[in-house]
């Protein structure tokens, strides 16, 4: 039985196998993208997702021009790593966010709750500008390229991470 | 028309380590370049990571296609001049994406790092190159298909899926992390994996000397890679708030790789079996091998770090760069250089300039990135163990520092070798005219 299939298999014409390739790649997708887009429908706003004042937006935007999302990561998981880091994320959290900002590498610290954990808007400025100065031993590039403005807003968004 | 595409993959490859090389610095030289904004870290790394996938790997792959598919189908390319035009199109779209980012211009996405005039550009090239290959397997001379074929067709119509629902913008917040790894995962299962096993396809029985062992496993790996490749992404979400179930259903599909890969090994393994001589005559060879190996490192390692307990410890560390490196400096690479150190003697119609220097560059390019990869894997469990123990974050950062050292070594290795290749690939094009002065080293 298996070795006909098999034998059949291997008989497919090319348009059949394009075919083929097409269903079960469709699958894939219905499967891990749409349906889940479907459940993923009724989220609503929740745990610290708010919306983004127009500063805030804008540092907003330049975390994510500035690539700091490559080394620093925004999600909390229920894991041991990240006890210390406050409450895990909950899918209402990245409500506002496009880009999202999860991140995949944690080369620095997480900044899921930063706005709590460091609520000095003059540290925030001043590590932006200095980081070695502020933590010794940090490899963070300085940002004293950005403007004053761009600083500022680039801080009042990661204080309103909270 | 495959030299066009490899020329401008050696082009870029050798930019694009350089550019990882540079970014590396950056881990013990964080002064390297302050007050420069384009050299900022964060500027250098979409550079890098997007360049190599579509500048080097990408552009070499398709170099790789163009050459074998006249000899699979025994006529030659439909209109060549598409994919002339594609190619431009396609290094429009690269330098477009790679000054953009550097500007500042960028979609915040990963593997979709860059903005969307290059997005419309790629798919521009993409699918005429589609429009053509499927012309050229349609035009066919020879009735027998070979697997290459099957591999070659599949990858176009997956990654043309692919990469439209993965650069869509009509997703936010959790729904965009989900579309986020759709794309990102499956750039390297069902573009370069596939693509580059149809290359291997062809190699291992030509370089070998030793036809293919099982045609009918070859195309229960196919079949299988396209069913569970494209259901892996979520499995770089394990712990976050996406759907539980989601997160489990990507393990189970990442464990159900096993059966692909292991058909796949098994199956270049028969063309091997008894042909150990070939390492010794032809320079490909070894790099088959060597893809061999890091295919099998690579594909034992991902669904293992897949699992949540392994995850758990692993995720966010430097043990996922050092999975990167493995699968494409690895895997996707040595498959590679084994196409192009065959490829240029058959299109140059004379033998390569050096087999020595394709040897120097060989063990470099061994040596390099394996102690990448040791020394990231490393980095990794050390991050993992540091974050559990409850210690400041900074101690994780200065812990690493030796490991970041060694990491531009091994890049500086990769990169010499590298150039070197690209000499010996030009030489053989352009031979010296002149005779050699008495005495010179001989280049065999």
């Amino acid at each position: 039985m298996i070795r006909r299939v098999l034998r059949r298999l291997g008989e497919m014409p090319l348009w059949l196998v394009v075919i083929g390739a097409a269903s079960v790649f469709t699958f894939g997708v219905y499967v891990t993208v749409v349906w889940p887009a479907f459940q993923m429908a009724p989220i609503t706003p929740e745990g610290r997702a708010h919306p983004y004042t127009a500063v805030e937006n804008t540092g907003r935007l330049i975390y994510f021009r500035e690539g700091c999302w490559y080394c620093h990561t925004q999600q909390v998981r229920p894991v041991a790593a990240d006890r210390a880091l406050g409450p895990p994320a909950l899918p209402g959290d990245y409500y506002y966010d496009v880009p999202q900002p999860m991140g995949t590498e944690r080369t620095g610290p997480d900044l899921f709750h930063v706005g709590s954990r460091i609520p000095s808007y003059i540290w925030l400025k001043d590590h932006l500008v200095n980081p070695q100065k502020e933590v010794p031993g940090s490899v963070m590039p300085s940002y004293s390229y950005l403007s004053v403005g761009d600083q500022d807003a680039l801080v009042r968004y990661l204080l309103s991470l909270r | 028309m495959a030299m066009r595409y490899i020329t401008w993959s050696l082009i870029w490859v050798a930019i694009l380590m350089g550019v990882g090389l540079v970014a590396s610095a950056q881990f013990f030289w964080p002064e390297l370049w302050r007050g420069i904004p384009y050299m900022s870290f964060g500027r250098l790394r979409p550079v890098h990571s997007q360049g190599i996938l579509y500048g080097w790997l990408s552009l070499a792959m398709i170099g790789g296609w163009l050459y074998i598919l006249p000899r699979l189908t025994r006529s030659p390319l439909y209109r060549p001049d598409i994919a002339r035009r594609a190619l431009f199109v396609w290094n429009l779209a690269l330098v477009f994406g790679m000054l953009g980012v550097m500007a500042g211009l960028t979609q915040g996405y990963e593997y979709g790092d860059w903005l969307w005039p290059s997005d419309i550009l790629f798919v521009i090239a993409l699918f005429t190159l589609a429009y053509q290959l499927v012309q050229s397997v349609r035009m066919r001379r020879e009735q027998t298909v070979y697997v290459s074929i099957w591999y070659m067709l599949g990858t176009l119509v997956w990654f043309s899926g692919v990469y439209l629902i993965g650069n869509t913008p009509l997703f936010s917040g959790m729904n965009q992390m989900n579309v986020n790894w759709f794309i990102g995962h499956s750039i390297v299962g069902l573009w370069f994996t596939t693509g580059i096993l149809a290359l291997a396809y062809y190699l291992f029985p030509k370089v070998f000397g030793q036809p293919i062992w099982s045609h009918r496993l070859s195309l229960i790996g196919f079949w299988f890679i396209g069913t569970f490749y494209i259901q892996n992404g979520p499995h770089h979400l394990l712990f976050s708030p996406m759907m539980y179930w989601l997160q489990s259903w990507s393990i189970v599909a990442s464990i159900f790789l096993f059966i692909p890969v292991w058909a796949v090994l098994a199956n270049f393994w028969g063309s091997v079996r008894g042909r150990w001589q070939a390492v010794s005559t032809e320079p490909s060879a070894r790099w088959l091998l060597t893809g061999w190996a890091f295919y099998f490192l690579t594909c034992l390692q991902g669904p293992l770090q897949a699992l949540r307990s392994v995850n758990a410890y692993t995720h966010f560390s430097h043990w996922v760069v050092g999975h990167a490196h493995l699968a494409l400096l690895g895997f996707a690479s040595a498959f590679l250089y084994a196409a192009i150190y065959y490829i240029v003697p058959h299109v140059a119609h004379r033998p390569l300039f050096s087999r020595r220097l394709a040897a120097v560059h060989y063990w470099l390019y061994l040596v390099g990135t394996s102690f990448m990869v040791i020394d990231l894997t490393a980095a990794g469990l050390i991050q993992g163990a540091i974050w559990r123990t409850g210690l400041p974050f900074i101690a994780s950062v200065i812990e690493l520092q030796p490991y970041w050292v060694l990491r531009s070594w091994t890049g500086i290795l990769v990169l010499a070798g590298q150039l070197i290749m690209t000499y010996n690939v030009w030489r053989t094009f352009h031979p010296a005219r002149v005779a050699r002065p008495l005495g010179a080293a001989s280049a065999e």
